[in-house]
This record gives structure tokens, C-alpha cells and sequence, in this order.
């Protein structure tokens, strides 16, 4: 398949390129493109669309640059608080992770006792019974309420973690 | 000794011993490499040609205005601008017109319905119109029968002047496939414009047809 090789192409391009068609071109060149199919279509096509062009700049809207420099000024600073964010964001689900996992700590030796189709409140009191009598011999008395503490902080923040990613996300795809 | 060595250390405030907010950094180092100035300047010689591509390659001129903006404020935004001006406005200017293609290929591919004001040639029409040759006329027609991708090859190789090199970084394509691609889109608009042409004079009775044309 020929892909258009005339060996006037490269003086055609060059001419044109520089807008100086017909004036720059030899008579030979003109008299090529004149019967050459190849060399009058490239020209055909780069007047026609050059044309085109100067018609479009022409009916190009008018739109002030300073509009456009302060929406990129505002994204960029958004851009750079959310990447400071991310480590704070890593943190939250750290500490969602660590209060499941302390969760499932004070749960897993109570799991045989558990059965789910007759859970009663009664059954938590029980099991935070059984819990803390299991925790008052490894812990002693003295560290009993400021575990309670650790515990009911660790459970609020994950808490709190939880509902800022959920209204995070919900903001995102809006 | 160690009197000696710390004597002549600068004492340490307690201002600067404290961090700094990390995001008052992170905004110090998001400041553009690019002041208004320079960007104003850049803008008014860019803005309208690359407004002319986007809408005679998406034929819809309100999209060419929304995505010119997009394209801008991602130019001034992207991390490598610095880079961009130091190699030179022609660099920048392509890798503007790149910005422009990817915008341009999402909304092809983010499906949609289709604009009911979409390729109004007498939008671009002006008073001078009168004057230009019949080609030229009948090729804003031509151009919107053919596809978005044909449309957008033609525009930067023959209305902007990009060489294949170029017209593949901006487009993304392998330079090869620019070379087949173009001559594809080119063999389909004259076709269309020589059936056009056809059409026209065989109402006027006149004229040589263009496939009578001498081939070397």
C-alpha cells in the first residue's frame, strides 16, 4: 500500500509549514502539485483546514485567564491537603483495626459459649461477667477501671473512625 | 569545650522548635511554577486555537469551552509544569494539547446521551465565508461526517502543523499507527469532498471531475 512517498512531499511540508504557499514554491513544485495526486491533496487538505482554523479562532469564546488561574491556585491547595490527610486517614484505620482486634481478643474465649439464636440481653451481662472475672487474676484489682477506660476509648474511637469514613465516602460521591 | 562549641551555635527559639502545620508546607510547595503573568500571556496565545480543535474534533462547541477550561486548570495544576516551561512553549503547548486529547477520549468513552446542539456548522460561519473556495466550504461538512479520531488526526497534522512524532505523544498512539491512521482518515475526507464536489457541479453541469486528475 502506498502511503503517499512523493519525493516533492518534504519541499511541499516545508513550504506550507510556513505559510508561504504559493509564493516560496518554484514553478516546477507548482506545476508537480498541480498533476500530482498525492502532493495536491496535502495541499488541498492544509489550506481547507488552516482555513477552518482561522474560522474557529475567530469564533472562540473570550474567556479571562485570571477566572482559570485561581480554580487551578484552589485545586492545587486541595490537592495538597488531601495528601497531607492521607496518613491521618492510614491512622483512623489503624485504630478501627486495633478495636476489632481487641473485640475479637475479649470474644474469641467466650465463643463457645455463645449461641446466637438464643442471645438475650441477660446473655451480655453474662459474657461482661465472665469477662471480667477472667481479666481480674492477669490484671489485678488496682488496673481494673482504668482498662475499663482503655477499653470504652478504644470502642468510641473506632466508633467515631467508622462514621468518619462512612460520611467521608458518602461526600466523595457526591 | 563544649562551652566553646555551642557558643557560637544561634540560640534556638521556641517559635521554630514547634512543627509547622504540615498542611501550610504542603501548600507552600503546591505554589505553580507558572506565575498569573506568564500564564496570561501563554493563555491568550493558546486558549482560542486549542478551543478551535477541541470543537471541530468533538463538533460540539459548548464541550470545546468546558474542556478548554478543564484543560488549563490541569495544565497549571500538574506536578511536571516546571519541567514543561523549561523545555519551551512548544513543548508546553503540546503537552497542553495532550491534556485536551485525554480529556477529549474520557468523555468519548463515558457513555452519554448525545447533545441535541451538536455539530452546528453555522457556528463557525462568519462574513468572510463569501470569499473562501468551494473546498474549503464543503470541508467543515466533510469533516463532521467522519469519525472523532479521523477528525482529531487531520486537525494536528494539517490544520496545527504536528508531525507524526508529536501527534503520537499528544494522542497517545504509536507513531506508526499515526502514519496508517492519517492516511486512512485522509483517502475517507477526500473521498467525501470529491463526492461532494461531484454532486455540486454535476447540478451546474461543469467542471473536470477529480478522479480525472493525473496520478505520477
Amino acid at each position: 500500500m502506498n502511503l503517499g512517498n512523493c519525493t516533492h512531499k518534504e519541499e511541499l511540508s516545508r513550504i506550507l509549514a510556513r505559510g508561504a504557499w504559493p509564493l516560496a514554491a518554484s514553478a516546477e513544485l507548482q506545476a508537480h502539485v498541480a498533476e500530482c495526486r498525492d502532493c495536491s491533496a496535502r495541499l488541498r487538505l492544509t489550506l481547507g483546514l488552516r482555513a477552518l482554523r482561522s474560522e474557529s479562532i475567530a469564533a472562540a469564546p473570550q474567556l479571562p485567564p485570571g477566572l482559570i488561574w485561581w480554580r487551578a491556585q484552589i485545586r492545587r491547595r486541595h490537592e495538597a491537603i488531601e495528601r497531607v490527610g492521607r496518613p491521618l486517614i492510614a491512622g483512623q484505620i489503624l485504630a478501627l483495626a486495633a478495636g476489632l482486634c481487641i473485640l475479637c481478643i475479649a470474644w474469641l474465649p467466650q465463643r463457645h459459649s455463645f449461641q446466637p439464636s438464643s442471645f438475650q440481653p441477660s446473655s451480655f451481662s453474662i459474657w461482661w461477667a465472665n469477662l471480667w472475672s477472667a481479666a481480674a487474676p492477669t490484671f489485678g484489682p488496682a488496673w481494673r477501671w482504668p482498662l475499663i477506660a482503655a477499653a470504652s476509648a478504644m470502642l468510641v474511637l473506632t466508633a467515631v473512625c467508622l462514621l468518619d469514613l462512612l460520611l467521608e465516602r458518602a461526600s466523595n460521591r457526591r | 569545650m563544649n562551652a566553646d562549641k555551642h557558643k557560637n551555635e544561634e540560640p534556638v527559639h521556641w517559635e521554630i522548635a514547634l512543627p509547622k502545620p504540615a498542611a501550610l508546607e504542603a501548600a507552600k510547595a503546591s505554589a505553580p511554577s507558572m506565575d498569573a503573568e506568564a500564564f496570561a500571556g501563554f493563555y491568550q496565545r493558546t486558549a482560542r486555537p486549542l478551543w478551535a480543535y477541541l470543537a471541530r474534533t468533538s463538533a460540539n462547541p459548548a464541550l470545546a469551552e468546558d474542556l478548554m477550561q478543564e484543560s488549563f486548570v490541569r495544565f497549571l495544576s500538574a506536578d511536571r509544569l516546571a519541567e514543561v516551561m523549561t523545555a519551551g512553549e512548544v513543548a508546553a503547548r503540546s503537552y497542553l494539547f495532550r491534556i485536551a486529547s485525554n480529556l477529549l477520549r474520557d468523555h468519548w468513552r463515558r457513555p452519554g446521551p448525545e447533545p441535541l446542539d451538536a455539530a452546528p456548522e453555522a457556528f463557525f460561519a462568519d462574513s468572510s465565508a463569501a470569499q473562501a473556495s468551494d473546498s474549503h466550504l464543503l470541508l467543515g461538512p466533510a469533516l463532521a461526517q467522519l469519525r472523532p479520531r479521523d477528525r482529531q488526526l487531520l486537525w494536528l497534522a494539517y490544520a496545527e502543523g504536528y508531525s507524526h512524532r508529536e501527534i503520537a505523544a499528544i494522542t497517545g498512539l504509536v507513531s506508526a499507527s499515526v502514519r496508517l491512521l492519517l492516511f486512512r482518515a485522509r483517502r475517507k475526507v477526500l473521498h467525501i469532498l470529491d463526492e461532494a464536489e461531484c454532486g455540486k457541479r454535476g447540478k451546474s453541469g461543469t467542471g473536470i471531475k477529480p478522479s480525472d486528475r493525473r496520478q505520477p
